[in-house]
């Protein structure tokens, strides 16, 4: 692959794979090391991928396997396929607008993870539901339920994180003192 | 179906309409349009889903993550070079062999490379920082009513476009990087777009190739008589959105 296409290629996925990776890591630091680790193994591997029109799924298929790869020994991931689905609590867009993007993706960062990975792609919009099936290795009806659910649990973190900024806080001691 | 399983479906419906013509949606999509509760609540679901979408797609990645995974890659390709050939000998002349067909073989698409983001460049410029008059706005009303249309992915099928009678249409007409080039700008989902035709240049495939400058995105593609670059400070994933 020449170096050039090689930047088209990044230039054109890095910013959604980072976020992808932010969502699954929930570090800044680690979701860089991911997404450059993902750029590392298509320089090295994507040559052997034939059909152009899936780089995109390659890549956040590979970032994904990095990450389950990169988990700490002995982590799992705890199915929660068979929890009832929580009620979906109801978010204004209105009020979503007022929250910094900083904080949406802190709530999604908050949603269990089994959910929050199809729900990010999802999100993100650079995959149709089968493609985020092939990307996470599940079976599509596993992705809809997922992301069912998942929009649940975002809509009440969504909620619990516009409470919190809500929550007026008394003045301290030291304030008062600062304040005459 | 019920509603219960229309909704089931219609939640993994992408907000941006990528979706549309997804047959395993056409018949919860219908049932949407047929019942009133349902299309109420799919038209809040997509409402707040497209917020969602947007917010996650405004967090930047850090400055130099760029930089980095571009070095990152260069170093390791060089690593792997090292490993693969153990003689000194072996590896000098497998570097000479290397440089020489390189410098042969890349040298031109360098040039090429460099005269395209050049041109990338200055099209961004103008369109963050220039005045676009009303007139490229009413301008070549096929042109504009086509590039302003969702369902149509500017890169994927050759434009109607009659270069030579833009400017009698009242295009703005301008001269960039010694191109000349006719501007219509146009609006999608509320983003503001410039369009800029020139003929066909070399340094741009039927592929769009996409570059970031000064704050503004721009993606660049021909076709078999022209060559585009379409700018918005809306983002890279803007421009991949109407590609």
């Amino acid at each position: 692959m020449s170096q050039e296409a090689f930047v088209q290629i990044v230039d054109a996925h890095y910013s959604a794979l980072y976020r992808f990776a932010l969502s699954l890591s929930r570090s800044e630091a680690d979701a860089s090391d991911l997404t450059q680790q993902t750029f590392y193994v298509w320089a090295t591997k994507g040559h052997a991928l034939r059909e152009v029109g899936k780089v995109k799924s390659w890549l956040f298929t590979t970032l994904y396997r990095e990450f389950l790869r990169g988990r700490r020994r002995g982590e799992r991931i705890t199915s929660l396929d068979t929890t009832p689905e929580a009620e979906t609590a109801a978010v204004e867009p209105e009020a979503l607008e007022a929250m910094d993007s900083q904080a949406v993706m802190s709530a999604l960062q908050d949603v269990d993870e089994v959910f929050r990975a199809p729900l990010t792609l999802f999100y993100l919009q650079e995959l149709s539901y089968q493609e985020i099936a092939e990307a996470l290795e599940i079976p599509i009806g596993t992705v809809m339920s997922r992301l069912s659910r998942g929009k649940a649990q975002l809509r009440a973190r969504l909620n619990e994180k516009r409470g919190a900024t809500n929550v007026v806080s008394f003045p301290t001691a030291k304030d008062e003192t600062a304040n005459g | 179906m019920d509603n219960q399983e229309a909704q089931f479906i219609l939640r993994a419906y992408r907000a941006n309409g990528a979706d549309a013509t997804d047959p395993a949606f056409i018949e919860a999509l219908e049932q949407a349009r047929r019942d009133p509760s349902l299309g109420r609540w799919l038209e809040q679901e997509q409402a707040l889903d497209e917020v969602i979408s947007r917010k996650l797609r405004a967090i930047a990645p850090p400055a130099e993550l760029r930089k980095n995974i571009l070095a990152g890659a260069k170093a390791s390709r060089r690593r792997e070079t090292r490993a693969w050939y153990n003689s000194p000998v072996i590896y000098a002349l497998a570097a000479c062999v290397v440089i020489v067909a390189g410098l042969s073989f890349l040298w031109p698409n360098f040039n090429g490379a460099r005269d395209r983001t050049k041109f990338a460049e200055l099209v961004i410029n103008d369109a963050l920082h220039e005045q676009h008059t009303a007139k490229s706005l009413e301008a070549a009303s096929t042109l504009r009513n086509y590039i302003s249309n969702t369902s149509h992915r500017l890169a994927a099928a050759p434009m109607p476009v009659n270069r030579e009678k833009m400017e009698e249409l009242g295009c703005r007409t301008l001269t960039l990087g010694g191109h000349e080039v006719a501007e219509v700008c146009f609006a999608r989902a509320g983003l503001v777009y410039h369009l800029y035709i020139t003929p066909r240049m070399k340094a741009l495939g039927s592929e769009p190739k996409f570059f970031e400058h000064d704050g503004g995105a721009a993606a660049g593609w021909s076709d078999a008589r022209n060559s585009y670059v379409v700018a918005t400070t809306s983002g890279l994933a803007a421009l991949q959105k109407i590609l």
